[in-house]
């Protein structure tokens, strides 16, 4: 057929009655339009089809009329040729994965064609309609980007004005300096996962996985394969037992690292083979010459089961007489204990100090096993390279970490195994995990032939871990004059079928409960168990939300019981210098009563605003919630770089700072242009080769708010000693040509560890007592909310949040990750969940926000520390910005209306529910106590006396007893 | 579990105690016992309540069949079970039910007979918040615990236990068929002769009926009242898998033990009386339950030197290095046992004391050669002994037929570390044989043990391969070794090679041995690779009783002997551990020891225990108040010892290279040296070095200079100043178990 794209008539091949539009353009090469949840509900697949705009993934072909005029991004504009809309995505923060934005760019080409002059409202109300998501950015950005750009296409602004000039005195830092990346993005020509896929040579195999979505629990009786290795186009379909047969050991190398942990070996198979653990466990693979065939064939793929009885949340696994899920270990397999004050000589001492003061509040809560939902899906592609190496491009926030939990799984040694980062549309944690990236392996190390795996949404919805659902208890008290004496809590957190990394995140509850405040009595804990859920995986600001969830909604509450306003009570107790946190150490800084300064004035008036504002059909309210997160993996963290001067004089920068739309590319540049500031160089000069282990560094896992400081810090070493060799005795610098005359190095690698940082200790297995990283970041959180009585909807009205990362590198990127970060804690809030395995299975239906479900009001303040210890003042950024203030809507939604939502999410039924019952006069009754495994002062007990040999900084010491630790 | 560490799959470590097996309810005795012996009576009390469902009633009813299997029963009386859970709940702080807030589950689940087994099956699912309805056909609960017990006791007890639940109960209900009932699932616990609906047991799972959903259990099925109440606690799993899965196949409880009572060290010690003749305070419940042996399989943590140290058993020893050998840390490479893998000493004690003969102690040799093959064995642990035993395998070895003689059939096999200790143990012996047999070769080298033990495979099997050679060379003679390891080492892998012992043939010989006239009491300590040669342990009682010695016997020997800790050469890898197990190793009593092994008896004479290698008393050396040779010293006594025997036997001559440099060590830096594992001969090639390269750094302060070289993978660094007159004198020196990376 023929079709006029992008102003030319073009003609096609197409199959009508199965092709989308998506599909045929992208046949075509214009892979600018992206295909996410392909169920229409993410709009990246947006195109102008005669003049109107649709999502192109739902349009069949055969729909379209021939000679249909279709606009794509490719068609608004190229990099030689930008369109104004794309100038100002670039300059505006408007890009940050990229993945949605040549949707959001065709969808505001057609916004603009219709009203060219819009209002904020009327964009949201656009891109609400034509259901545009963006689920980095939080929105604001975007709507920012189409006002300039709209501006100027009415001419009343240049693209110079909306443009980020290089500052003449070369001082870049915290200036908004453009993403490297950012071209590529806004013209559709960055290719990502699926790109990559259609772009590869043609004998390559297509890989669907048998996910036999029948059972949480299940023991495998029989894989029948026979039929499927029957079907047209198949080349292999792989089992565990190929696998095995190839050398490797179906295991993946998943450690567990805590004293307590009851488990050491892995728990998690490539492929399943005796048991099916979880919903979305995988059997095997097929292997064929196009999707379709191997799809059809993953069809007739027999698997026979007998189902078990499953647990499908913490509180089933861990009743006395539960059953084992992994038989090696109890359902709990690991649990830290934080004790402080009088807790530290006997536990119980807490209970009666807390029994004994003035006021003091309980309460029990839930929070949701929260889905990351990235727009783009999962997709890998793996092949052996020119040296032999077996290279999987991918999308994953530690490329080396993940050659380390692939270990020898697919047989294929370590050193034979290369990761590569494709473009890749965001993540916020789930590509920490390896999983995916075994799968492609162990196919194309069995078939020795290059593969490419791309899940379906749903596929990938239910294989990728999720945030770990945490059920905790707590009591807090303070004294009459608002002074808090002491807290009890415990947390259950439920760690779903896999246990790695579960006894890593315990540490977070018991760091970050109570954070920033001065608690002088703690007796708490923190246990983790294994369920038949899906596999709990690192999210942003990982495990610190579960800790907010209680203490943030507790200290409004003792607030509330002891008749002082929240701000005031907060106040009261936050952290002056000096004073220890729970963990019996210092904060490492003290910005928390300028940060409440700062807060004073727009709490004031928000409180002014919504008691001017509530209405009974509208109630309005306000909501505090204090967060912050650790900065770096702790002790043992370490990150290289490499630095080298090019013959034009230009730099090359190696590293390994995974892009996933949060900024690895700009970050690096900016830690770079201000370590080689000296020698006078531009972002235009710095040439990033970035996230490809067979060529690039080790700077670490994009994760754990330490890529800045880390890579940051690395670079400066590495900046200085490419200085130093530069350097004349005149002080000027030596050109390219001149160190190769000289015979000097012109690379030059640094290498960065936490451990320089005097007094970093993990935190004691037996007390909790510790100090395991070397920075923080605050953030203070404040949500305004409407809540409609008739239906118990919330609508959070504006945010805004006061932060702490130190000095800002890159006052864009560091907003991506602010507004981004408040956009998914207003999602954690209200609607985000991923329970119930047969609706969850997209991003709409598992409760994204869409724009109007963000606030055009976000604010964030930055009170920049100068962080001595961080790179350039910085600390790190991220982790802070969604650890409470999913609190801060709850909170407010309680001083709206009076129901406080103890188990999240806080949907429109559950307010309603709650509104309902006030209304008769009733009283709503907090949730009991949760049984948690055991009384909390038992099990304190428990421990006290069963000490575990403590290891220090390092986990490995007390295994080998004494002395030195062996790489 | 990857199939390398299926080896530990028939180890006991878990199996349940005697009692436990036994006891209804599967109480795990060793957690409770263990809880109660701290004192800490309200965890233990937990841990009966929720093994018993109703303790109360429990305690007050159960006849203990714990005590018919309890292993104290003859050695001062069965522990007092009952009387600990009595005391467990007299003085526990909480005995509240625990509260379990969870949603409601929705199924609706029937009970039919408010007796208590019924009772129990409706504790355990209430508490999960399944819905449940009794029928009981009488006007109250409790059914036959009426002719048992006062029923005050038992329906406080049901009363305590259901504080927190809720169901629904329909007294004076007679269900007479089941048809009329619609439900999810029933349990039938109708009693004694009750009513069971036709149905009857079916074999596909427990309590599982010929009618799906339907389960029976309890008095009815012919147990006993707690078996009844076991019933009814474990019929809830049978029930929530049926409304699961819609299947009736929960797995029988498992029953029995495979313990042995073999496996169990038994202390006598009398049963503790309650002083006011009924139940125990807490110090009486405190010292019974010490008695408590909390019975386990644990022959190896107790006696092999290795677990014992580390207190941990095979399975946990496979799983560490399971993620030693693949893996995987938050940042790179962790490797959680290395020191544990090195620290074997390979002595076999954990195979021959474990019951089911699991040979730890192999999973190792074969984990560290899994280790050096991935290169993630550090090499430090091994790299002096690996040199070492080149030495002794090039410049130090001398491989020869007797002079005259084509072929032979003897070959003596002194092994590397006995002329080290002593040339005349080597001299002396050679001197012996060709007497009694003119041709007997020698063969002075290194029967590979250092590779063996750093899992080097591929070195080891040159040093196999070298000595098969000059074994058929030699005329493939019967070897006659004076080392046990030597033996074991060869006939291990070079099984065609006939062995025999020195101290066999001087004892079946005879000699002229000079007898002690003190009559001196000693104690022969086997090493630990004679273990299994008896016929030579009796010979070197022999000799011994012979020279006039009073032989007093060790508690471990013989097939039980034990390692002085040198196998493996693990010192190097974790000293502490060496010390800590020579010091055991040597207190074992005060004699003067008798060994045959000259390893153990250099450390044993390191930590000043007197003691006597066999030669020593056999060739009347005087070797009482020696001073053993340091590292270096035993490498030119090697060297001497070749030149010796050429002389002496072969008349050969030969002169010993002095060294091109002089650097004078000091009394203390040469200790230094020994103790670091530095050879006084590196010192000199590295000054050497230092000196023709110029690679050197002159600290003007202490006018020395500072180099370093590396040998083999060791760098070493050396400090030391010019001497006036000529050459040089070392002032220190240290080395680093890493390379210098020069440049980029």
């Amino acid at each position: 057929m023929w079709l006029n794209i992008n102003g030319a008539n073009r003609m096609l091949i197409c199959n009508p009655e199965k092709d989308t539009l998506a599909d045929v353009l992208r046949r075509m090469g214009l892979t600018g339009t992206k295909v996410g949840c392909n169920k229409g509900v993410c709009g990246s697949c947006s195109v102008i089809l005669n003049g109107k705009l649709i999502r192109s993934c739902t349009k069949k072909i055969g729909k379209i009329d021939e000679y249909s005029q279709v606009l794509t991004i490719e068609g608004i504009g190229t990099p030689t040729n930008l369109h104004p809309i794309q100038v100002a995505w670039m300059q505006l923060g408007a890009v940050q994965c990229g993945f949605c934005v040549p949707g959001f760019i065709v969808s505001t080409y057609a916004l603009l064609l219709e009203n060219k002059k819009p209002t904020r409202e009327e964009v949201r109300d656009w891109f609400q309609k034509h259901r545009n998501v963006c689920r980095c950015t939080g929105y604001k950005q975007i709507v920012d980007a189409v006002m300039a750009a709209a501006e100027v296409m009415r001419g009343e602004k240049t693209i110079e004005d909306i443009s980020f000039k290089n500052p003449t005195d070369g001082e870049y830092y915290g200036k908004p300096v453009i993403r490297p990346t950012a071209l590529a993005k806004v013209c559709g020509l960055a290719d990502y996962g699926d790109d990559q896929e259609l772009k590869m040579p043609a004998e390559s195999l297509k890989v669907v996985m048998v996910q036999p979505k029948i059972a949480h629990h299940a023991n495998i009786i029989k894989i029948d394969t026979s039929e499927a290795e029957k079907m047209p186009g198949v080349v292999k379909v792989i089992t565990a037992k190929d696998i095995k047969a190839a050398g490797g050991t179906n295991i993946m190398a998943e450690g567990h690292f805590h004293e307590r942990t009851t488990i050491m070996v892995p728990s998690r198979t490539v492929l399943c083979e005796d048991k099916i653990y979880r919903y979305g466990d995988v059997v095997a693979l097929v292997c064929a010459d196009t999707k379709d065939h191997a799809r059809a064939a993953a069809e007739k793929v027999k698997v026979e089961i007998e189902k078990l009885p499953e647990y499908l949340g913490y509180l089933d696994a861990v009743m006395p007489d539960a059953m084992r899920i992994h038989k090696d270990t109890p359902n709990i397999f690991a649990l830290q204990p934080v004790l402080k004050g009088v807790g530290l000589d006997e536990p119980s001492k807490v209970a009666e100090v807390i029994d004994n003061s003035a006021f003091s509040v309980e309460g029990s809560f839930f929070a949701t096993r929260e889905p990351h939902l990235s727009i783009e899906g999962d997709t890998v592609q793996a092949y052996f390279d020119e040296d032999g190496f077996l290279a999987i491009q991918c999308k994953s926030q530690g490329v080396y970490s993940s050659i380390g939990r692939i270990g020898n799984s697919v047989g294929v040694p370590k050193d034979k195994i290369r990761i590569i980062m494709n473009p890749t549309g965001a993540s916020f944690g789930w590509s920490t995990n390896a999983g995916d990236l075994c799968l492609a392996a162990a196919a194309t190390a069995v078939t020795k032939m290059p593969v490419a795996l791309s899940m379906t949404y749903e596929e990938h919805q239910h294989f990728s871990g999720k945030r770990r659902p945490c059920h905790s208890n707590g009591r807090v008290a303070c004294d009459k004059n608002g002074k808090i004496t002491a807290t009890e809590f415990e947390f259950g957190m439920d760690q779903g079928a896999y246990t790695f990394g579960g006894d890593d995140i315990i540490s977070k509850q018991v760091r970050f409960a109570f954070f920033p405040y001065v608690v002088p009595n703690v007796a708490g804990i923190s246990r983790i168990a294994i369920t038949n859920h899906n596999f709990g995986t690192a999210y942003r600001s990982y495990g610190s939300p579960q800790a907010f969830t209680l203490s943030e909604a507790l200290m409004d509450m003792l607030a509330e019981k002891a008749g002082i306003d929240p701000f005031e009570f907060r106040w009261r107790n936050i952290a002056r210098t000096g004073e220890l946190n729970i963990n019996s150490h210092p904060f490492r800084l003290y910005p928390m009563e300028k940060m409440m300064e700062m807060m004073k004035p727009h709490y004031d008036k928000a409180v002014k605003e919504a008691k001017e504002k509530d209405t009974p059909e509208v109630r309005r309210g306000v909501g505090l919630a204090w967060g912050g997160f650790n900065v770096s993996e702790g002790p043992t963290d370490h990150a290289t770089v490499r630095l080298e001067l090019n013959p034009d004089g230009t730099i090359t920068k190696y590293d390994t700072w995974q892009e996933l739309g949060q900024g690895g590319d700009i970050g690096s540049v900016m830690v770079t242009l201000e370590a080689l500031k000296p020698l006078g160089i531009t972002p235009e000069q710095i040439k990033l080769v970035q996230s490809d282990t067979k060529i690039c560094p080790d700077s670490g896992m994009s994760a754990g708010s330490r890529s800045h400081y880390m890579n940051g810090h690395a670079t400066i070493i590495a900046a200085e000693k490419l200085i130093n060799a530069m350097k004349k005795k005149d002080g000027t610098f030596r050109t390219y040509d001149e160190m190769v005359k000289e015979g000097i190095a012109t690379k030059y690698e640094g290498k960065y560890m936490t451990i320089v940082t005097p007094g970093l200790s993990r935190l004691d297995p037996n007390t909790g007592i510790g100090d395991p990283t070397p920075a923080f970041t605050y953030a203070l959180n404040m949500a305004e909310v409407a809540v409609d009585t008739k239906t118990g909807k919330t609508t959070v009205t504006r945010f805004i949040c006061v932060a702490d990362v130190g000095k800002v590198g890159n006052i864009d990127a560091v907003n991506g990750q602010a507004y981004g970060g408040i956009s998914h804690s207003i999602g954690f809030a209200l609607s985000e969940n991923y329970d119930d395995v047969t609706k969850h299975t997209n991003i709409a239906s598992s409760g994204v926000p869409y724009i109007k479900d963000i606030p055009d009001e976000l604010h964030v303040f930055y009170h920049e520390s100068d962080d001595k210890t961080g790179p350039f003042g910085s600390s790190g950024a991220s982790e802070a910005f969604q650890a409470s203030g999913h609190v801060a809507v709850l909170n407010a939604i309680y001083n709206a209306c009076g129901v406080r939502v103890f188990e999240m999410p806080a949907t429109k039924e559950k307010v309603k529910e709650g509104l309902d019952i006030l209304a008769k006069g009733g009283k709503i009754n907090p949730p009991k106590k949760y049984f948690l495994g055991a009384d909390l002062y038992d099990e304190l007990e428990e421990i006290k006396a069963n000490p575990v040999p403590y290891g220090g900084i390092d986990f490995f010491k007390p295994l080998g007893a004494a002395g030195e630790r062996f790489f | 579990m990857t199939e390398q560490n299926e080896f530990v799959k028939e180890c006991l470590q878990n199996e349940r105690a005697f009692c436990t097996a036994e006891c209804p309810f599967n109480l795990d005795v060793r957690d409770f016992v263990g809880k109660i012996q701290q004192g800490r009576f309200n965890v233990a009390y937990r841990t009966y309540q929720n093994a018993v469902g109703f303790s109360g009633i429990v305690s007050a009813l159960c006849p203990e069949p714990c005590k018919q299997v309890c292993p104290m029963k003859d050695a001062g009386g069965s522990i007092s079970m009952k009387l600990l859970e009595i005391a467990a709940m007299s003085y526990a702080r909480n005995t509240a039910p625990d509260q379990y807030n969870m949603p409601p589950k929705g199924n609706r689940i029937a009970i039919i007979g408010g007796g208590i087994s019924g009772l129990a099956c409706a504790l355990r699912l209430t508490t999960k918040k399944y819905d449940v309805t009794i029928y009981e056909k009488s006007y109250l609960l409790g059914g036959h615990l009426f002719d048992l017990l006062n029923p005050e006791i038992f329906l406080d007890d049901i009363k305590q236990q259901f504080i927190n639940e809720n169901y629904t109960l329909l007294l004076n209900t007679e269900i007479s068929s089941l048809d009329d009932l619609s439900y999810d699932a029933i349990y039938i616990a109708t009693g004694k002769g009750g009513n069971d609906f036709g149905l009857s047991h079916n074999e596909e799972g427990a309590f599982a009926t010929t009618k799906s959903g339907v389960f029976i259990g309890g008095s009815i099925a012919g147990v006993d009242t707690m078996t009844a109440i076991a019933h009814g606690l474990n019929v809830s799993g049978a029930i929530e898998r049926f409304l699961k899965v819609g299947k009736m196949n929960h797995p029988e409880e498992a029953t029995g033990t495979k313990l042995l009572y073999e496996g169990i060290r038994i202390t006598k010690a009398d049963a503790v009386e309650p002083s006011n003749g009924k139940t125990f305070t807490k110090e009486e419940s405190v010292d019974e339950a010490n008695r408590c042996l909390k019975c386990a399989c644990d022959a190896c943590v107790h006696h092999s030197p290795l677990m014992n140290y580390f207190k941990k058993f095979p399975k946990r020893i496979a799983d560490e290095v399971e993620v030693t050998i693949r893996p995987s840390t938050l940042d790179g490479n962790g490797t959680v046992c290395t020191r544990l893998i090195s620290t074997c000493n390979h002595c076999g004690l954990c195979k021959e004391v474990c019951p089911k003969d699991i040979d730890t102690g192999e999973f190792l040799r074969e984990s560290m050669q899994a280790m050096h093959k991935k290169g993630a064995m550090p090499w430090a642990f091994h790299e002096f002994y690996m040199r070492d035993m080149e030495f002794s395998n090039n410049e130090a070895a001398l491989v020869k037929l007797p002079k005259g003689h084509k072929k032979s059939s003897y070959m003596f096999f002194p092994g590397c570390q006995l002329g080290a200790s002593d040339p005349r143990y080597v001299t002396e012996s050679y001197k012996f044989l060709t007497q009694h047999f003119p041709d007997t070769a020698l063969m002075l080298n290194c029967c590979g043990a250092p590779a063996d033990w750093a899992g080097d495979v591929e070195n080891h099997a040159k040093v196999i391969g070298k000595i098969k050679d000059d074994w058929i060379n030699l005329g493939k003679p019967i070897a006659i070794f004076a080392c046990p390891m030597c033996k074991q080492m060869l006939q291990r892998f070079l099984p065609e090679i006939e062995g025999q012992f020195l101290y066999n043939i001087i004892d079946e010989k005879g000699i002229n041995l000079k007898k002690n006239t003190k009559k001196e009491i000693a104690s022969v300590f086997d090493p630990c690779a004679s273990r299994y040669e008896s016929a030579l342990q009796s010979s070197i009682r022999n000799l011994a009783t012979k020279a006039g010695f009073n032989l007093e016997p060790l508690p471990m020997e013989g097939k039980m002997a034990e390692c002085c800790s040198y196998g493996g050469h693990v010192a190097i890898a974790y000293p502490p551990y060496v010390s800590h197990n020579v010091q055991k190793r040597i207190e074992q009593n005060n004699n003067p020891y008798i060994t045959y092994c000259s390893n153990c008896r250099d450390i044993f004479t390191a930590a000043k225990k007197p003691t006597w290698h066999i030669l020593d008393i056999i060739f009347d050396l005087d070797n009482e108040n020696r001073v053993l040779p340091t590292i270096s010293e035993r490498r030119d006594r090697r060297l001497k010892l070749k030149q010796q025997l050429l002389n002496e036997f072969w008349k050969e001559s030969s002169i010993m290279e002095k060294p091109a440099i002089e650097v004078l060590i000091s009394q203390e830096l040469k200790e230094k040296l020994n103790s670091k594992y530095i050879l006084e001969s590196d010192i000199y090639t590295i000054v050497g070095n230092c000196e023709q390269s110029g690679n050197k750094l002159f600290n003007p302060n202490s006018e020395t200079f500072t180099g370093y070289m590396q040998i083999g993978k060791m760098t070493y660094w050396v400090e030391y100043r010019a001497r006036q007159e000529r050459g040089f004198e070392l002032v220190n020196a240290y080395c680093h178990r890493m390379k210098i990376e020069e440049g980029e």
